[in-house]
């Protein structure tokens, strides 16, 4: 397998704050990363050292280059959607397909015609008279359209309403990802990307706190859902967390054995959310 | 290369109102003044027209009340004379009234008010798009801040004055057709009011030529600004100039940047083409006089160019 992103012991301070602390991960190619974490944990500024807006202290590569050193090189390789509300509003979608194919070597401005031909956005329509939704299919359309091994998403579904957040992620999985490509993508709305991910990545105050490949998360991790009897005999066990369920209380268990917990409740694999919360808390 | 080409071609999309309003006002106001020249024609003895006077002096402005009295008002001055009658007779007979200055002045004016809206243009550029967030956008692109700030230093010199001297071309021969057809042939002069196309263009292409070397630290400091401003880009430039400007003379009684500053003007550049004689004298000036000052001016721009992308690279965030 081969890496594309390999970060170790990154570190970026701003004040006396550190926003990177130590962070390292490793993502190879074809999967399908979610870095999470709650606000301020670090995520936006990890994503710019990546993409080699920022410099911090550690040692990176992504694709085997140095961000900040090969910076437009890498550029070549990577599509970055670093907000969903960054595309110049003067300008039209026409003319941001011109530049953009103008300026990227990889960049098929027919494909970004044909995926925008299933949306309502047009090509003479400036994108100051856009609705949100239409801004982000339209980044997107310019993102997928880029011939890239790294697609990078920083919140790319922020302010977007359900239908438009699905779409985005069908028409992420149908119409870009390939076992050639790879992705990574932050978001808040945890619940959404669930089912695309292949690998879970934690941030918190700018450390890793979870590092796992998706097909992991069910060895490591079990919810066990118990009636009032058994609260006790479950606390002892040390749960990470613990919370309330419908007429029962659901604790989470990490690296502990199913055997253990089988006949004091029902056990389930944790979603990601409950995990997130049950990690950050 | 490419990478710049689409940069000017984007500055061009994004700023094509600003680069036609003011020529387009300009032109406006030629329009008007042909039509006032036709009206008083036609319908009364009075006149007014804009020329030099032959002996070279000082003379823009003449009013000719009745076809007997003309007024002529002085460059300098502001005061008003009556014109000799030898000039009267000259102006009635149509002979020659336009000296070399009079093609300069003519597209001397839309160069001026180009290079006005550059400056303008200078200062909020990379300001803009730091407020806007789009250069969020931007730097997605495999474009290095250093292209991106070069596009814009050149847009910034070539851009608009390039988009004035068209329209000011396309003016000049609208108005002098205009002239031939409206006015009697008597009464213009061998080569329309003295002003001959074909060197309607030379000035204004050795201008602008020279403003990219001469003008370098100007239009680098305004995007420097740009880059490194917080907030209100302009208004910083001119406390940045005007602290400059008050430190010296506190500490050395000297006016050195300030006067280096406005030496490196665009507009200081048209008043020096307004000075020379032939384009011989007008280059050896910049390139040969002030070849110190053009090394020291080009050295300052160099390192105010390299710190902007600098602060692209590295601060970005308003």
């Amino acid at each position: 397998m081969s890496l594309v992103i390999n970060a170790n012991g990154l570190t970026k301070i701003y004040g006396d704050k550190a926003a990177l602390n130590n962070f390292s991960f490793k993502l190879e190619k074809g999967r399908i990363l979610g870095l999470i974490g709650p606000n301020g944990a670090g995520k936006t500024t990890a994503m710019r050292c990546l993409m080699g807006m920022a410099t911090c202290h550690g040692d990176l590569r992504v694709l085997g280059k140095d961000p900040v050193s090969e910076r437009m090189s890498l550029l070549s390789d990577v599509a970055y959607i670093a907000d969903t509300a960054i595309l110049p509003a003067w300008m039209t979608v026409s003319q941001l397909l011109e530049y953009t194919e103008g300026v990227h070597p990889r960049f098929s401005r027919q494909r970004a015609i044909e995926f925008l031909g299933k949306t309502d956005v047009r090509l003479k329509d400036r994108i100051s008279s856009l609705s949100k939704g239409m801004v982000t299919q339209t980044h997107l359309a310019l993102a997928i359209s880029i011939d890239a091994k790294l697609l990078v998403l920083d919140e790319p579904t922020l302010g977007l309403d359900i239908l438009y957040r699905k779409t985005f992620y069908e028409q992420l999985l149908n119409d870009y990802f390939d076992e050639g490509k790879t992705i990574l993508i932050t978001t808040h709305q945890v619940e959404e990307i669930e089912h695309v991910l292949t690998d879970l990545l934690f941030i918190k105050s700018g450390s890793v706190v979870l590092n796992l490949p998706m097909e992991e998360l069910s060895n490591r991790y079990v919810d066990l859902e118990v009636d009032d009897t058994q609260i006790d005999v479950a606390r002892l066990k040390n749960p990470i967390a613990e919370r309330a369920g419908i007429g029962a209380r659901v604790f989470t268990f990490e690296d502990v054995p199913r055997q253990e917990l089988e006949g004091l409740g029902r056990l389930s694999t944790p979603r990601v959310a409950d995990l997130f919360v049950a990690k950050m808390s | 290369m490419n990478q710049i080409l689409f940069g000017l071609k984007r500055e061009y999309w994004e700023h094509k109102r600003l680069l036609l309003t003011l020529p387009i006002i300009v032109t406006a106001l030629f329009c008007l003044v042909a039509i006032v020249a036709t009206w008083q024609h036609h319908f009364s003895d009075s006149g007014v027209s804009i020329s030099i006077h032959p002996d070279g002096e000082s003379i823009d402005l003449q009013v000719s009340v009745d076809d007997q009295d003309v007024i002529v008002i002085d460059k300098e001055s502001g005061n008003s004379a009556s014109a000799e009658p030898s000039y009267k007779e000259q102006q009635v007979n149509g002979n020659e009234t336009g000296s070399q200055d009079d093609e300069f002045w003519f597209i001397g004016i839309y160069l001026g008010v180009a290079w006005l809206a550059a400056l303008f243009y200078a200062q909020s550029t990379l300001f803009n798009d730091r407020r806007d967030k789009s250069i969020l956008y931007w730097k997605t692109m495999p474009v290095s801040e250093l292209q991106t700030v070069l596009s814009k230093y050149l847009f910034a010199i070539f851009g608009f004055s390039v988009v004035a001297i068209g329209i000011g071309l396309m003016t000049s021969i609208i108005l002098m057709g205009y002239a031939q057809f409206v006015f009697p042939p008597e009464m213009l002069a061998e080569d329309t009011a003295g002003m001959r196309p074909h060197k309607l263009l030379v000035w204004p292409v050795l201008a602008v030529l020279s403003a990219l070397l001469w003008c370098a630290p100007v239009f680098a400091l305004f995007l420097f600004v740009s880059a490194w401003s917080k907030k209100m880009p302009l208004l910083m430039l001119l406390v940045i100039v005007i602290v400059i400007r008050l430190i010296e003379r506190i500490l050395f009684s000297s006016d050195h940047v300030f006067d280096f500053l406005s030496a490196h003007s665009p507009f200081y550049l048209l008043g020096v083409i307004s000075e020379s004689e032939s384009s011989l004298e007008f280059l050896s000036f910049f390139f040969i006089e002030s070849f110190a000052s053009l090394v020291f001016g080009l050295l300052i721009a160099a390192v105010l160019i390299w710190r902007t992308a600098w602060y692209r690279d590295h601060r970005f965030e308003l």
